[in-house]
């Protein structure tokens, strides 16, 4: 058996161990270059996220009421009964609303191509140009946006000359008032029917946004509450009904139904 | 054997773990907000952007609809000043925004959209100037619509703007002339870009860009370098996966980075990503934070000492956040995010600058969205400035000029750390690629830095001297400078004569009383020679950039008296040589001092020559007269047949004539009170000469100039203006006197 002097095998483990290192580092930068990584940082703990809950099971209008529409959103493909429309001039590609039906929901999903999120206004609409008289209703869950609204008697192709009736509001947590507003815009031009300032709406929890309206009568329930009221004397005669909100992402939809009676 | 078996174990274990340890640095105290604040009074803010330098940090943004404005503060400061209002930016806000860039001369560059006028504009505002006016980058016309617009400024100071129209590539144009004319635009690749390009200015002139580029329906990240004509792309991202919105930056040594984000929320792309460039086309790419639904511009942005920062946007668990990380200077990786709250609502485009003073800022902008009309949002963080090194250069101790020289005293403030070593460029920031300091040298304080001869192209050459100091475990600085106008010369001019010159400036600087005055000789004479041991002096500066200061005498070159100070660039004296006077040759050298240190010598050759000439001989006919019929009052006077002698005059004897008329015969004229002595010079080198037009009302009343006898009296005088005691004489009768006249020509109208 052939003896080694120490000196000679420290040197020999020495080396092995610069190999084995510099065989590590190669590896570690050939990984580095590829887009497979685990990120370096983590963000700070928050609170857990409270899991979005079933949506309330809402009861029809009325016993009596005539159903137009319904909408629950389980199947994807019932994306092409509606219609998604930005309600500000825009000139950018990127900068169109994204909508689609996840889990069971319809979500706003921000903007399109880079996903950048956006305060434009923006709407889903859905039925028929001739619907008059309905009760439109919807279950909303904000996670972050903090804008919701309802539309009735949408008319119109171009959004800045459209006329219909929306009634909109916003989170608690945001500063601005009036939190809610019920207003009509005729071929673009804005009036509002109703405001109130306080109070919003809470976020991560559902809520049951409807409109009824019946010739120029409107009435607004959150939650079932009446929230806002207004008589237009020169009502807009019908139109489509559907859901308002900004193109912030992080909006949920679910359950939409127009009813007559 | 059991003892070196464990630490082999031991080894090889450390040896696995080390390279995959996390990269993350916590050197110095986290980073943390400061504060964040709305800016009052503005609304339906869209895109805004922000700027920072020294201690000072800049907003700009559109707002109302209406207005371009820029807001500036000192960077600890917790509010704006009411804004500047720069220019019109009507329409919809999304497509008339703002952007801005400083200098390296510290000069603010801002541009703006006028969406209804589909027309970029731009502004410039030098360091402690004034806003320059309005000029066009682009005027797109009716059929134009230009978005997106950036600017940067290079370090050798060119504007480089890049925008984009809708499905087009993003384009560029440069200027160097305070934006009066721009370059041709060029497209940034050939395909169609989103979002806003990013450029970032490196060392050199090294002009970098960053693009959103569509590829196989897929949005890549691609980026390249100015080459003089254009940039040429290199793609950073797979076109299988979607990343956008890229910012990047150049750290103090040259290296660039940059930041982009996923558009996917979940998965292994998600995130931020921060990459490096390698050289060529190579990229190193590390993904920095992970699964979060990310949005809106990843920034990254080096300070000017390295610490890099990093900002994006992204929705966590309960809400939209910015979050700020920082990777201090020397430091291997980013420190742990921070976020900001969010109670006054959401922001959107956010964008980040930093600076260094008391500690390492980042200053975000965004819009804050709270249900309303968007407004702007102002985000203050603060972070230990990491492997705190640095030295700030002061050439000459802050002195406004520098003399020419082969070196230059420079001390250094601040100087923090230990630095070990120093390297230095004049006028551009150095780099291991270039540098006058040979490489790194040792450091010192204060220490001799050559002036290389190349800098002195004028009289007056204002240069900048960048260093940058490093630690001995290699934390460098970033790179600092300060300017100083090199003087490369005295700029003046020098007379040095006779003190009776007749030549010499009309008013004379206050000097010492002289103590022999030489008086008793002529009032003009050579300028080389002198009757007493004093001389005249005049120095006038010619444009010398820190003006003449003061000027000093002295027999050689190595000896002068006590320096005169110069006021407002002229001086002029009879004063007093330095020291006894010989007769013969004495030298005298004068010594002009500018502000900047430069040191002029003027040596001059004076003649001391105390003692007369003599008149050694003459003639009847040595001196003629005759009248002139036109002008009686002038004569022609002849000289002939004479010799005079001088001890040191060379020559005929006597550098001119001193001649005095007299209406009666004088018998010794040269101690005759009453007569008015006026000196000549003597035309040619010859004895025999000829003087026309000596007016015989010289010295005379006017109610003497009568007809009849005219007396006049010649002596000879030397170089110094000693006259002879001998004289000729001679007379001529005018039977009327008559003077010149003047025809001047008539004019009819």
């Amino acid at each position: 058996m052939r003896h080694y002097r120490t000196p000679t095998v420290i040197s020999a483990v020495v080396a092995l161990l610069l190999v084995t290192a510099a065989g590590l580092a190669f590896w570690q930068a050939s990984r580095s270059n590829a887009q497979d990584q685990q990120p370096v940082l983590e963000y700070p703990q928050f609170p857990p996220t409270p899991t979005i809950g079933p949506n309330p099971t809402t009861a029809p209008a009325l016993q009596s009421a005539a159903p137009l529409m319904a909408a629950s959103f389980d199947d994807p493909a019932g994306i092409s009964e509606w219609t998604f429309v930005p309600m500000e001039p825009i000139a950018l590609a990127e900068q169109q609303p994204v909508w689609a039906i996840e889990d069971g929901r319809l979500a706003q999903r921000f903007t399109a191509a880079a996903g950048n999120p956006s305060t434009l206004e923006t709407a889903a609409l859905s039925g028929a140009a001739g619907w008059s008289d309905y009760r439109v209703q919807v279950s909303f869950y904000d996670l972050y946006n903090g804008t919701a609204g309802i539309i009735a008697r949408y008319n119109g192709d171009d959004p800045l000359t459209a006329s219909y009736y929306r009634y909109r509001v916003l989170k608690q947590a945001y500063p601005a008032t009036p939190r809610q507003v019920l207003e009509k815009v005729d071929q673009g031009v804005v009036t509002t029917l109703a405001e109130i300032k306080e109070p919003g709406f809470r976020e991560r929890q559902w809520h049951v946004l409807a409109m009824s309206i019946v010739g120029g009568t409107i009435t607004v329930t959150l939650d079932g509450v009446v929230v806002a009221e207004a008589v237009d004397a020169a009502p807009l005669s019908a139109g489509r009904a559907g859901i308002y909100t900004r193109a912030m992402g992080g909006i949920l939809f679910d359950d939409f139904s127009v009813t007559t009676w | 054997m059991r003892r070196f078996t464990l630490c082999l174990s031991a080894l090889v274990a450390l040896a696995l773990i080390i390279p995959l340890a996390p990269v993350l640095a916590q050197n110095g105290t986290a980073p943390r907000l400061v504060f964040q604040t709305t800016i009052p009074g503005v609304r339906e803010i869209k895109f805004p952007d922000v700027a920072a330098t020294r201690d000072q940090v800049f907003l700009s943004a559109n707002a109302n609809r209406a207005d371009a404005f820029i807001w500036q503060k000192q960077d600890r400061a917790t509010s704006f000043p009411a804004p500047t209002r720069l220019g019109n930016a009507p329409g919809q806000a999304d497509y008339s925004t703002t952007s801005l860039a400083i200098g390296p001369d510290g000069a603010i560059h801002y541009i703006w959209i006028n969406q209804e006028r589909r027309t970029i504009y731009y502004r410039r505002k030098p360091l402690n100037g004034d806003w320059g006016p309005q000029r066009v980058i682009y005027a797109g016309g009716s059929g134009a619509f230009p978005v997106n617009a950036v600017v940067e400024v290079s370090s050798d100071n060119y504007a480089y703007v890049g925008w984009r129209e809708p499905d087009r590539p993003a384009v560029v144009t440069r200027s160097n002339n305070d934006g009066q004319t721009w370059s041709e635009r060029v497209s940034i690749g050939t395909r169609a870009t989103i979002g806003f390009p990013a450029l970032a200015a490196g060392p050199d002139g090294t002009m970098a860009v960053a693009v959103t580029v569509g590829e196989n329906d897929h949005l890549t990240i691609q980026s390249g370098f100015w080459d003089g004509s254009r940039f040429s792309l290199t793609r950073l991202t797979s076109p299988t996966t979607d990343f956008a919105d890229p910012t990047l930056t150049f750290d103090p040594d040259g290296r660039l980075y940059l930041a982009y984000r996923s558009v996917e929320r979940r998965g292994p792309n998600s995130g931020i990503w921060v990459a490096t460039y390698s050289g060529g086309t190579t990229w190193t790419i590390g993904r920095i934070i992970g699964e979060a639904e990310t949005f809106g511009t990843a920034n990254i942005f080096s300070d000017s000492v390295g610490n890099l920062h990093l900002q994006w946007n992204a929705v966590v668990d309960l809400g939209q956040r910015v979050y700020y990380s920082v990777r201090p200077r020397g430091a291997s990786g980013f420190t742990a995010p921070i976020s900001a709250p969010n109670d006054a609502g959401v922001i959107f485009n956010s964008r980040l600058s930093a600076n260094v003073s008391d500690a390492a800022y980042a200053h975000v902008a965004g819009e804050l969205f709270g249900g309303g009309a968007s407004e702007l949002r102002y985000l203050l963080f603060a972070a230990a400035s990491g492997a705190d090194v640095g030295a700030a250069p002061r050439i000459r101790d802050d002195a406004e000029f520098a003399r020419r020289d082969t070196t230059v005293t420079v001390s250094f403030l601040n100087v923090r750390g230990q630095p070990t070593q120093i390297r230095w460029r004049w006028n551009a920031a150095p780099s291991d690629a270039a540098n006058d300091s040979n490489g790194w040298q040792p450091f010192t304080n204060p220490m001799t830095i050559p002036l290389p001869e190349s800098l002195f192209t004028a009289p007056c050459v204002p240069v900048r001297l960048f260093t940058q100091v490093r630690e001995a475990d290699g934390d460098t600085s970033g790179v600092d400078g300060d300017d100083i106008i090199i003087d490369t010369g005295i700029q003046a001019a020098t007379v040095i004569s006779n003190p009776y010159v007749a030549r010499r400036a009309p008013i004379f600087t206050p000097a010492a009383t002289l103590l022999d005055s030489g008086s008793g000789g002529a009032s003009d004479g050579d300028p080389g020679y002198t009757r007493a041991p004093i001389y005249y002096l005049e120095v006038r500066g010619n444009n010398d950039c820190s003006g003449v200061k003061d000027v000093a005498a002295g027999r050689t070159m190595t000896s002068f008296g006590k320096a005169i100070p110069i006021q407002e660039q002229v001086f002029a004296n009879v004063l007093g040589y330095p020291g006894p006077m010989a007769p013969g040759e004495n030298t005298l050298v004068v010594r002009v001092s500018d502000g900047a240190g430069n040191l002029a010598d003027f040596p001059q050759t004076l003649v001391y020559d105390p003692i007369k000439p003599v008149l050694a001989s003459s003639a009847q006919d040595s001196l003629q007269i005759s009248s002139n019929p036109r002008a009686t009052i002038l004569t022609t006077l002849s000289f002939n047949n004479l010799r005079v002698t001088d001890n040191a005059y060379p020559g005929r004897g006597f550098w001119g004539v001193w001649i005095a008329n007299s209406r009666q015969a004088i018998s010794n004229p040269a101690s005759d009170p009453g007569l008015v002595w006026v000196p000549l010079p003597a035309p040619g080198e010859s004895a025999n000469f000829t003087i026309t037009n000596w007016s015989l009302a010289s010295g005379l009343r006017r109610d003497q100039l009568t007809p009849g006898a005219y007396y006049v009296y010649v002596r000879f005088l030397d170089g110094a203006g000693n006259p002879t005691d001998g004289f000729l004489a001679a007379t001529v009768n005018l039977t009327s006197v008559t003077f010149p006249t003047v025809h001047a020509p008539t004019i009819r109208r």
